[in-house]
C-alpha cells in the first residue's frame, strides 16, 4: 500500500515536531519512515497508519532523531570547512599564488622595517581592523539574508558565519593578546616577521572566503549539495 | 541479531561494498538489503546508518541524487571516484582483518 500525499505531509510534521528543523534531513527521514510504514501495512492489514508510524519511530532508539540530527550537523560542518579549504587552496595555486606570496612578503618587509616600539601595536591594529571588517560583513549579511520557508542545514551554516568568527577569534587573538607576541617580535628575526605576515594573510583570506566568496556562491553550493534544492523549484 | 559491537567498525565498509555492487541505493533499501544478505543476522539500525552515510558524503566518498518516487522525494547515494578507490582499500583492510582474526582463533582455517 502506497502512502498518500496527506500522509507524507503528516510525516513531515512528525519529523518537525521531533526537532528535525531542516528540510534536507526531514525529506530523507520521511522517505525512510514511509517505506517502513508501507512495509508494515502490506504485511498486516489490521495495523493503522499511526501505529505503524510509532513502530518505525521506535527503531530510532530512545533519543529519537537526536543522534541523527547531531551527527548530520557535524558532517555538514566538516563539509563547510572543506568548502572553505577548497577556496583557500586556490590562493596557493597558480596564478593567485603570485599575489598571495607578494602580499606575505610585502607585509613581512613592513614588519621588518617598522620600529620595534610600534611593531606590537601595529600588529594589534591589524587584528582590530579584521574584527571591524567581520562585524561589518556580519551585520550586512544578516540584513541581506533571505528568509525561506524551508530550512537547509548548509544554508544555515553559510548564514551563521558567527560560528566561524568564534573559531577565528580562538585561533588568532590569543596570539595578539599574549606576551608571547611581544617577546617573539623582540627577537628581530626576518623569518618571524614573514611568519606573522603569513598568519595575517591566512586569516584575511579565510575571512574573505567565509564572509564574501561563500555567501556569493551560496545558491551554487546549495544546488550542488542538495539535488532536491533545484528539483523543488521545478515540481 | 549478532554481536553489534563486532559489526559496528565495519559498517562503513559494508555500505561502500553494497553501493559498489548496486550502483545507487537509498537508506531504507540498504537496511533491507543487509538484512536479506545476512538472513536477519545483521540489522543496521537507523540511528547508525544515516550518520554513517552523512559522514561518508561529507568526506567526499559518496555523491547524492534525488528523485521523485511515488508521492515523495527519495535520496539515493552512489560512490564517487574517490569512494570507489576507498572501497578497494577498505575491503582489502577488512579481508586482512578477517585473516588475522582467523589466524588467532583458528590457525588452520583459510579465507581462500
Amino acid at each position: 500500500m502506497q502512502l498518500n500525499q496527506a500522509q507524507i505531509q503528516q510525516l513531515y510534521a512528525f519529523t518537525s515536531k521531533h526537532f528535525v528543523e531542516h528540510y534536507d534531513l526531514q525529506t530523507e527521514l520521511v522517505d525512510h519512515i514511509a517505506n517502513g510504514i508501507e512495509q508494515q501495512l502490506s504485511e498486516n492489514s489490521d495495523i493503522t497508519f499511526k501505529q505503524a508510524l510509532n513502530n518505525e519511530f521506535r527503531k530510532f532508539g530512545v533519543h529519537g532523531f537526536e543522534d541523527v540530527i547531531v551527527k548530520r550537523k557535524r558532517a555538514m560542518s566538516l563539509k563547510y570547512w572543506k568548502i572553505i579549504f577548497g577556496f583557500f587552496k586556490d590562493y596557493f595555486s597558480f596564478p593567485k599564488i603570485i599575489a598571495t606570496l607578494s602580499a606575505i612578503l610585502f607585509l613581512g618587509l613592513v614588519f621588518w622595517n617598522i620600529p620595534l616600539e610600534i611593531k606590537e601595536n601595529f600588529f594589534s591594529g591589524i587584528g582590530a581592523l579584521i574584527i571591524v571588517l567581520w562585524l561589518f560583513f556580519m551585520i550586512r549579511n544578516k540584513k541581506q539574508k533571505k528568509e525561506t520557508k524551508k530550512r537547509w542545514m548548509l544554508k544555515d551554516q553559510i548564514d551563521n558565519i558567527g560560528n566561524s568568527f568564534n573559531l577565528i577569534h580562538l585561533i588568532f587573538f590569543p596570539i595578539i593578546n599574549s606576551n608571547l607576541l611581544g617577546s617573539v617580535l623582540r627577537w628581530q628575526v626576518f623569518y618571524i616577521d614573514v611568519l606573522l605576515a603569513f598568519i595575517i594573510v591566512t586569516v584575511v583570506l579565510i575571512s574573505f572566503i567565509i564572509l564574501k566568496t561563500i555567501p556569493q556562491k551560496a545558491e551554487e553550493l546549495l544546488t550542488k549539495t542538495y539535488p532536491e534544492y533545484k528539483l523543488l523549484q521545478t515540481l | 541479531m549478532g554481536n553489534s559491537k563486532l559489526y559496528k567498525g565495519s559498517l562503513n565498509t559494508i555500505i561502500l561494498k553494497l553501493l559498489d555492487e548496486q550502483g545507487k541505493m537509498y537508506g531504507y533499501e540498504i537496511t533491507q538489503k543487509v538484512k536479506a544478505l545476512t538472513q536477519g543476522e545483521l540489522q543496521i539500525t537507523e540511528g547508525a546508518l544515516y550518520p554513517a552515510l552523512h559522514k561518508l558524503e561529507a568526506e567526499g566518498l559518496l555523491d547524492v541524487e534525488v528523485a521523485k518516487v511515488d508521492n515523495r522525494l527519495r535520496k539515493y547515494y552512489k560512490l564517487t571516484e574517490a569512494g570507489e578507490k576507498e572501497t578497494v582499500n577498505r575491503l582489502a583492510e577488512l579481508e586482512e582483518f578477517i585473516r588475522s582474526m582467523q589466524n588467532l582463533v583458528n590457525p588452520n582455517w583459510s579465507i581462500n
